[in-house]
Formats: structure tokens, C-alpha cells, sequence
């Protein structure tokens, strides 16, 4: 049957039946998916295409690799002090929108079994120094992951091995049977006791000693196998295992420095980790513990910790094969629309200070080609020439930029394929002969997409083009006019579609962002989503004050992220300035008590000697508590007994007038989460329309805003409420 | 951040290795220790991973009473060693019937003033030789030979009075001989190679132990909730 592209000389017209299209109109239109909101990114492996920006993806492959290639396998070689970590260094990876950047962050970086954390930071916060806010980054990657593909339980596995390695090998003769004849299990012990050989077989005993050494140490299935499994394997008490790895490494690490203490504590944490059933030790000492490491003398900046911790564990993630990767992509909604010019200048220089002071970190750097030119005129000369040192790849040199290229009709062909491909073996059901492949599509159909605007589109557009071409050639009634010209390709106006997105997509998203927000706060402590949830409190409270809603007639006028002290996770609030019909503005500050269990005295502790502090950053401070409490009490009553201790302790050096604490139900923290990522994927869709995007996110979480004006919370001292809370 | 080696300590083998040699055959440890011989010379081998040997010293700091002679051996370009002669009995015999286990501190010192000295304990185990042992136990019996004669008498008049039988005395004191000799051979090899050893192992593994558990800073996270 003679169907619109016909003419092509391409094409076996046979092949495109009306049977086909009518199979093909029983699905929907398999081009729709050009766009993706952040909380399917894994699904986005349906429509993965390898061959799109396979040079760009395989460069950045390189990059890593040099980071990869410092991994402690290849060097073991007899004087280790002479190695020094890899530098770090940036690349900027610049590209049309709808280039495929994001979809590169997702699936390019991260598709080798052996790809480390990729850190893709969903905001930028200007008040904290860089590399606090990438240590937070960092963690908060890392504890969100399942447990049975988590990063660190493999760097905590890998790491207990090697220091068990080495601990074995360094043990004396004597020692090493003494240690293994008192470490097995009972049954072994049963066994030597009616062979009672004392002195007998210490060559098999010395054998044992080559051969746990020889299974620790290797790669593949072993290494990726628990510690429990092969304490199981060779009879060994787990227990004693991790007395061994600990003394080891309490007698290698010796150092007293501030770094020193870091690192031994941090490796400590990594055995009881790798050898625990109960894994929060380690997460306890990635967001809390380690603000307490002290060299006996002095106690550490907080910089100073951050620092010394950020570069452990990255050189760690290093040693280990697996390079922690900090990609920062969707720059609009971490810089602003249009660029914000303090952002800009602190995120380009921090990042220049970043690789300076750290070794073995690679940056990359997605931006769009326009905003990266806006962007960079509020750089400085200094941070740029830290930027152009790059990062050398093999083969390729120095590279320190890469443009990413625009589509071509051979690369469309693939991409069609790619997506044509289920629904043409549903319908053939077999192996698709080479024309087939492309159908209801010609190859001309596909060139002159690639060529609509005399030159390549970019990959979001050309999908566009293809979507639309799709509907007309298989839905549309008049394609079946065999005498008729092939349909001209409908030229879409970059994005004209994406600006205007109808209200019921919205709350779709919406709704769907709040979700993935649920289940993160479900499976991630809230200690290591403080920056999130920070980052996100405040930008829930700048939708109000851009909506301009008023609670008893209280309006949010500015509002700012603030640190203060000396802990890098509890050291933070927002400066919310309100303001009541027009009179002066009142600062207010609003933190947030994250902690659980053991670390809430610590928490309340940080923020309540802020308050006593002569340097105190607000007169007033309210402690939200995300706990389900009784609300018939006040909520400092309902503190667990050590922490009720240090309320007391603190606020009787406080006015008590000037603290306040609150309870806010858990999943209401959902909110903030979700308002960063809604920001975040509607920033990619250039939805510029910042009024209604605050009106919508307000008129979502209206019912939250009265547990933040002054005065009107489930507090130590409660307060009334107005009754009609809106004007 | 400060300037470290890339690769932290934990994961570098530093310790130095020992080895104990009698001759060219390598001497293997027991639970209790090397067990070294009366009579014989050993060598104490040690090698420190990294480190060629004209960048450290090895030196005997202290060893036991049982020892007769420890020197500096030869060196070679990896390894430092050092010579223990353990001395023949009966005299070293009979002290080590009471304690027959000690130790040898060595100690490596570095070229470089900036490495602390490391301290090496090796343990050993004194095993008497079988022949010393047979010596010892003729050298006692034969002077009670005149009692175990007479006790031989009266053993074989009172079998003779009661049962009636004639039993030949000299074939009774032969007798009574090897019971005396095989109770004292089974106590001594309980003692020697069970009893004595038995205990050096579990002094040995308290040792070991409380290097186990001689940690005094505290995981970054307890594991415990």
C-alpha cells in the first residue's frame, strides 16, 4: 500500500502494511519520551542509544580512568610513601539544551560495574564553603543507596580486606598460629582438641596464612562476597577478624595531626562497618562524629575538618578503583535564571579552590553554550586558570573543555532503531531485516530531520521532530493518500512546547517529585540530607514571599542560609526576615534538629550554644524537631531524657523568649525536598515563570505555612494560633 | 589539607618479617614458640619489607637466661640476622624442667633519625634432647640400685610365701626398673610436650590478646546503636 513516503527510493513500501499501522496504533507514540524528570532518570535505560555523543561519553570515560588508574592494585610496589594522589582537575562539557547532557550524567558516567559515586548536586548554596558543601553532597549520595549496591559498603568491604591482608602478612610466624588456632569457630576447636597437635602441621598452618591472604586480596566474585561468607569458609570467628584489622590499624596509624586522627577513625569505622550487621557507625562518623576528632591539643576549624575528611574518603574511593565523580549539571538551577552573579563567581571559584587544596577529584561541568556565556563574565581571571589545567587523558592530552556535538542522520537512525525496535518485534516476530528497521520512518525521513534548520538540531529537538512526524505518518487518517507528497517535516521552535506546560502536568510532576522525596527521607537519614532539606526550606520560603501570601499578616521578606560554629552538619539555619503590615523587618532563625538517638544531644547542643554565643547570628531561633510527638505537650518535654538535660541546661542561659522548639511531622519534610527537584526539572524545560511556579508550590503546601510564623507552633511555649491563618 | 603519603599506613607493608634457621632448614613455630634444641646454633632472620638492610640496624636488646650466646651474624643487602647458641645440660636440663619457655627482644633501628626504633619479640620454646633425658634418669637410678636390689627380695619372698611362687629377683628388679623409667618418661613427656607447651600457648595468646584488644581511640562509629 502506497503511504506517504512512497517516493522514497529507500524504503520497501511493502513493508509498512496497514496491519503494521495498525499494530503501531495500538501504542503510544514511542518519540514522546524526549524529556525526563530526574526521578526516572533509571528509566531511562529504555531509551538509552550508546552511539548518541559516544565521543564526548568515552572521553569523559578517559578522564576517570586517570583517577582510576592510581588504584592500590596497580601499585603495589615496594616504597609506597613515594606515591602521591592524582591532582584534580575540571573539564566543562558545553552543549546546545536538549544536547543529551543530562542524559549523560545519568547513563554515561555511571554505566562500568566498577564507576564509583557520581555526585550530581541538586543546588548551590553560596553560604557554605565548597567543599562542606561537597562533603554533604558526598554523603548524602552515599547513604541514600541501597544497601546491596551501596558504594560504601563495597569501599568498607574492600578496604577491611586489604588491612586484613596486610595485618595477616605482618603477623610473625608465632603469632599467626596462635591467632589462627585460637580464632576458629567452636567446631575447629573440637577437631584440634582430639587431634591434639601442638607442634605438628605448622606447615599447613603456615599455608592457611598464604591462602586467607590470597582469597582476601583478590578481585572479582570473592572480593565482592561478605566478610561473614568467608569467615564462614575458612572457620574463623568474624570477631576475631576485626580485633585484627582494628589493632592493625591502631598501630599503623599513629599520626597525631588533625588529618591523621581523621583518617584513623575513619578507617576504624570502615572494619566495625564492613564486619557489622548494624551499619549506622559509619554514617554516624560521615556526618556527625568526625566534628569531634581533636589532635589533644587544640580543637580543629571546622574548614579544617571538612577538608581533611572530604579528601580520606575520596582518596580512599581512589585506592579502592572507584574515583568519586562531582558532576554539576542543570547549572540554570543551581546558578539562577539568568545568572546570578554572586552564585556564579562563589561556584566558579570554589571549584578552582577545590582542585586546588584536594587531590583525586574530577569535576565535570555540564552547561548550556548561552548560559555558560552569561555565566562567565562574573568569573575571575584567578579561578579560570585553575580551571583550564584540565585533566589529561590518554591519547588525548589536556583537555579541560569538550563541546558536545549535534545529531546526525546516521545517529538518528540509530535512535529511531532504538525505539522502534520493541514495537516492530512484537509485530514481525522475528529478527528485523536492515529496512525494516527504521519503520514507519525512510531514510530521507530521518536526513531531513537532521537537516530541518540547514544544520544538525540538537538531540531533544530532532526527537521532537520524529514525534511529530510519527503522529502524522501512523496516526493521521491522510497519510493513507497514496497519490500524495510526502509530508513536509514539521519544523518545532526550540522548546516552544516546553514553555507552556498545561496545570494537570504540573501536579502531575508535582506529585511525582513528592513521592521520590518520600521514599528518600524514607531510606536516607536526615542528618545527611541537612543541605537538602536547608536548601529546600529556603527555597519553599522564597515561593512564598514571591507569592506573596501572608500568614496573620506576617509575609516573608528575605531569607538567607547561615552557618555558624564549628560542626559542619548542625551548624547551619535559615535567616528568615518577616515582616507584619509593613512594619520593620523581625529575623528570625529556623533550624532544623536532625539528629537521632545518641546524636540529638550533640545537635541541640551545636544550636543552642549559638544562641548563648555573644556572636549569635539571630535574636531569635526556632528549633523545628521532625518527630511525631504528643502535641498536647510542650515539645521540649518530650525530649529524650540526655537531650531534655541540655535544653535545660542551655536555655537557662538563654532568654527564654528567644528559643522556641517545635515538632513537624517527618513526611512533611517531603515538601522541601520535592521543591528543589520540581525547581530543578522545570529549570531543564525552561519553564520561566517564576510567579506561577510559587503560586502552584504554595498553593501545595498551604497548609504548612503557619508552623513558621512567629509565635504560632507546637512549642515549649505554646502559643495561640489565629484562627484564619490566609488573608 | 596536610601533606600525607597517598597510601595510608594501614595499607603498607611495613612490619618487619622473622625467620629462624638452623643450618640451611627453616625452623617452624609451634603454639609455644620456636623450639629450639640443646647444643645447637640458630639463626634469627630478619627482613624489613621496603627497606634495604644498610638503611636500619638490627641488635639484641635482651634475652633469656637459658641462652648461652647471642651475636651479630651476617648481613646481606635485604636482611640483618643474629646467632643464639642454646647450651647443652644437664644443669640448662633440670631449669628447664621448671621453666623452659622465654623470649629474645630484638630491635631495629633506623638510619634515618625520623623512624622509631621497632622492638621484635620472638618467642622459643627450650625442647631437651630424648638422650639427656635417658642420661638423667640412669644417673639417678643407679645409685638407688642397692634399694631397688633389697626391694626385689622382699618382693619376690612375699609372692613366693602367699602364692607360691618362685620368681627370679633379678628378673623383679628389672621389672620395677622400667615401671620407675616409664612413669617418669610419661610424666616428662606430659610435662614437656603438653603440660609446659600447653601453658606457654595460652601465655602466648593472652599476649596476643591483649594486643588485640589494646585499642584505646575509638572506632569513628561503634557499630552499636
Amino acid at each position: 500500500m502506497p503511504t506517504s513516503n512512497s517516493d522514497s527510493t529507500s524504503v520497501d513500501s511493502a513493508a509498512l502494511t496497514p496491519a503494521l499501522l495498525d499494530q503501531l496504533r495500538e501504542f503510544e507514540n514511542p518519540f514522546n519520551d524526549f524529556v525526563h524528570p530526574a526521578v526516572l532518570a533509571r528509566s531511562m535505560s529504555t531509551v538509552h542509544v550508546p552511539e548518541i555523543n559516544v565521543d564526548v561519553r568515552q572521553k569523559l570515560d578517559l578522564a576517570i580512568d586517570r583517577f582510576r588508574r592510581a588504584a592500590f592494585e596497580d601499585q603495589l610496589v615496594e616504597d609506597h610513601q613515594s606515591h602521591r594522589a592524582p591532582y584534580s582537575g575540571v573539564i566543562l562539557i558545553k552543549g546546545k539544551r536538549g544536547a543529551g547532557k543530562t542524559h549523560l550524567v545519568n547513563h554515561g558516567l555511571n554505566k562500568a560495574m566498577n564507576a564509583g559515586p557520581t555526585v550530581v548536586p541538586r543546588f548551590f548554596d553560596t553560604n557554605r564553603p565548597f567543599p562542606e558543601y561537597l562533603l554533604h553532597q558526598l554523603v548524602q549520595v552515599l547513604e541514600g543507596e541501597a544497601s546491596h549496591c551501596s558504594q560504601l559498603n563495597a569501599l568498607a568491604n574492600w578496604f577491611a580486606r586489604r588491612v586484613l591482608v596486610d595485618a595477616i602478612e605482618s603477623l610473625s610466624e608465632t603469632d599467626w598460629f596462635i591467632f589462627h588456632a585460637n580464632s576458629q569457630t567452636e567446631t575447629s576447636r573440637w577437631a584440634r582438641f582430639i587431634s591434639p597437635a601442638l607442634s605438628t602441621r605448622t606447615d599447613s598452618v603456615q599455608q592457611h596464612r598464604d591462602n586467607w591472604s590470597k582469597r582476601l586480596g583478590s578481585d572479582g566474585v570473592i572480593a565482592a562476597a561478605s566478610l561473614s561468607g568467608f569467615c564462614e569458609s575458612v572457620g574463623v570467628v568474624p570477631d576475631q577478624l576485626r580485633l585484627l584489622a582494628r589493632s592493625h590499624i591502631d598501630r599503623r596509624e599513629q599520626g597525631r595531626t588533625i588529618g591523621d586522627r581523621i583518617r584513623h577513625r575513619l578507617y576504624a569505622a570502615l572494619i566495625e562497618h564492613a564486619f557489622a550487621e548494624n551499619r549506622n557507625g559509619l554514617n554516624r562518623f560521615l556526618s556527625d562524629e568526625y566534628t569531634q576528632v581533636s589532635d589533644g591539643e587544640i580543637d580543629a576549624s571546622r574548614g579544617t575538618l571538612v577538608e581533611e575528611l572530604l579528601g580520606a574518603v575520596v582518596e580512599l574511593f581512589v585506592l579502592f578503583g572507584r574515583p568519586v565523580v562531582f558532576a554539576f549539571d542543570a547549572l540554570e538551577s543551581l546558578l539562577g535564571e539568568p545568572p546570578d552573579p554572586e552564585l556564579c563567581g562563589a561556584f566558579h571559584s570554589g571549584i578552582a579552590e577545590l582542585v586546588e587544596s584536594l587531590p583525586a577529584i574530577p569535576v565535570f561541568v555540564f552547561a548550556e553554550s548561552g548560559y555558560w556565556e552569561s555565566a562567565s563574565k562574573h568569573f575571575s581571571q584567578y579561578a579560570a586558570q585553575r580551571w583550564e589545567r584540565g585533566i589529561p587523558i590518554r591519547r588525548h592530552g589536556t583537555i579541560h573543555s569538550i563541546t558536545m556535538p549535534l545529531v546526525n542522520a546516521k545517529q538518528l537512525e540509530h535512535v529511531v532503531a532504538a525505539r522502534m525496535q520493541p514495537l516492530l518485534a512484537q509485530y514481525f516476530n522475528r529478527a528485523l531485516a536492515e529496512h525494516e528497521v527504521l519503520l514507519p520512518f525512510t531514510s530521507t525521513d530521518v536526513e531531513r530531520v537532521a537537516n530541518s534548520f540547514g544544520e544538525s538540531p540538537p538531540l531533544r529537538q530532532a526527537l521532537q521532530q520524529l514525534r511529530d512526524r510519527y503522529e502524522a505518518l501512523v496516526f493521521c487518517d491522510s497519510v493513507d493518500n497514496g497519490d500524495s507528497q510526502p509530508s513536509p517535516i514539521a519544523v518545532v521552535e526550540p522548546l516552544a512546547i516546553e514553555r507552556d506546560i498545561p496545570s494537570g502536568e504540573l501536579h502531575d510532576l508535582w506529585i511525582r517529585e513528592l513521592r521520590a522525596a518520600e521514599r528518600t527521607l524514607e531510606s536516607t537519614r536526615l542528618t545527611a540530607l541537612s543541605d537538602d532539606l536547608h536548601a529546600g526550606l529556603a527555597a519553599w520560603l522564597r515561593c512564598l514571599r514571591t507569592e506573596g501570601s501572608a500568614v496573620n499578616g506576617w509575609r516573608p521578606m528575605n531569607i538567607s542560609n547561615k552557618s555558624f560554629g564549628n560542626h559542619a552538619t548542625y551548624g547551619q539555619l535559615i535567616i528568615c526576615k518577616w515582616s507584619r503590615d509593613g512594619d520593620q523587618e523581625q529575623p528570625q532563625g529556623i533550624a532544623l534538629l536532625l539528629a537521632t538517638g545518641s546524636g540529638i544531644p550533640n545537635d541541640l547542643k551545636t544550636k543552642l550554644a549559638m544562641m548563648s554565643s555573644p556572636n549569635r547570628v539571630v535574636g531569635q531561633l526556632r528549633i523545628l524537631w521532625p518527630k511525631e510527638i504528643n502535641e498536647a505537650q510542650p515539645a521540649a518535654a518530650q525530649l529524650p531524657a540526655t537531650s531534655a538535660g541540655v535544653w535545660k541546661q542551655h536555655v537557662s542561659n538563654v532568654e527564654p523568649s528567644r528559643v522556641e522548639l517545635a515538632s513537624i511531622s517527618p513526611m512533611k519534610l517531603a515538601t522541601w525536598l520535592a521543591v528543589i527537584s520540581f525547581h530543578r526539572t522545570l529549570a531543564d524545560r525552561d519553564f520561566g515563570q517564576p510567579e506561577v511556579l510559587s503560586h502552584f508550590v504554595v498553593d501545595q503546601t498551604r497548609d504548612q505555612y503557619a508552623a513558621f510564623v512567629p509565635g504560632s507552633a507546637r512549642s515549649a511555649e505554646p502559643q495561640p494560633i489565629a484562627g484564619e491563618l490566609f488573608q | 589539607m596536610s601533606e600525607r603519603p597517598f597510601i595510608p599506613a594501614s595499607l603498607s607493608a611495613l612490619d618487619p618479617r622473622v625467620e629462624v634457621w638452623e643450618g640451611n632448614r627453616p625452623v617452624r613455630p609451634s603454639l609455644a614458640g620456636y623450639p629450639l634444641k640443646p647444643g645447637h646454633e640458630y639463626r634469627i632472620r630478619v627482613v624489613l619489607p621496603g627497606f634495604d638492610s644498610d638503611r636500619w640496624l638490627l641488635k639484641c636488646s635482651g634475652s633469656a637466661r637459658l641462652i648461652d650466646r647471642v651475636e651479630q651474624g651476617d648481613s646481606d643487602e635485604r636482611a640483618h640476622e643474629v646467632r643464639v647458641l642454646i647450651p647443652r645440660g644437664p644443669f640448662n636440663f633440670l631449669s628447664s624442667l621448671r621453666k623452659s619457655a622465654a623470649d629474645i627482644t630484638l630491635s631495629v633501628s633506623f638510619a634515618e633519625g625520623n623512624r622509631p626504633p621497632i622492638e621484635l619479640r620472638v618467642a622459643f620454646m627450650f625442647s631437651p634432647s630424648v638422650w639427656v633425658l635417658l642420661g638423667v634418669l640412669a644417673a639417678f637410678l643407679v645409685p638407688l640400685s642397692g634399694s631397688l636390689h633389697s626391694l626385689s627380695r622382699h618382693v619376690t619372698e612375699f609372692v613366693e610365701r602367699e602364692y607360691g611362687y618362685m620368681w627370679t629377683p633379678i628378673w623383679v628388679t628389672i621389672l620395677i626398673g622400667s615401671a620407675v623409667w616409664m612413669t617418669v618418661a610419661m610424666l616428662y613427656v606430659y610435662w614437656k610436650k603438653r603440660r609446659q607447651p600447653a601453658a606457654r600457648a595460652r601465655e602466648l595468646w593472652q599476649r596476643f590478646e591483649k594486643t588485640l584488644n589494646g585499642m584505646t581511640t575509638p572506632a569513628g562509629g561503634s557499630g552499636i546503636d
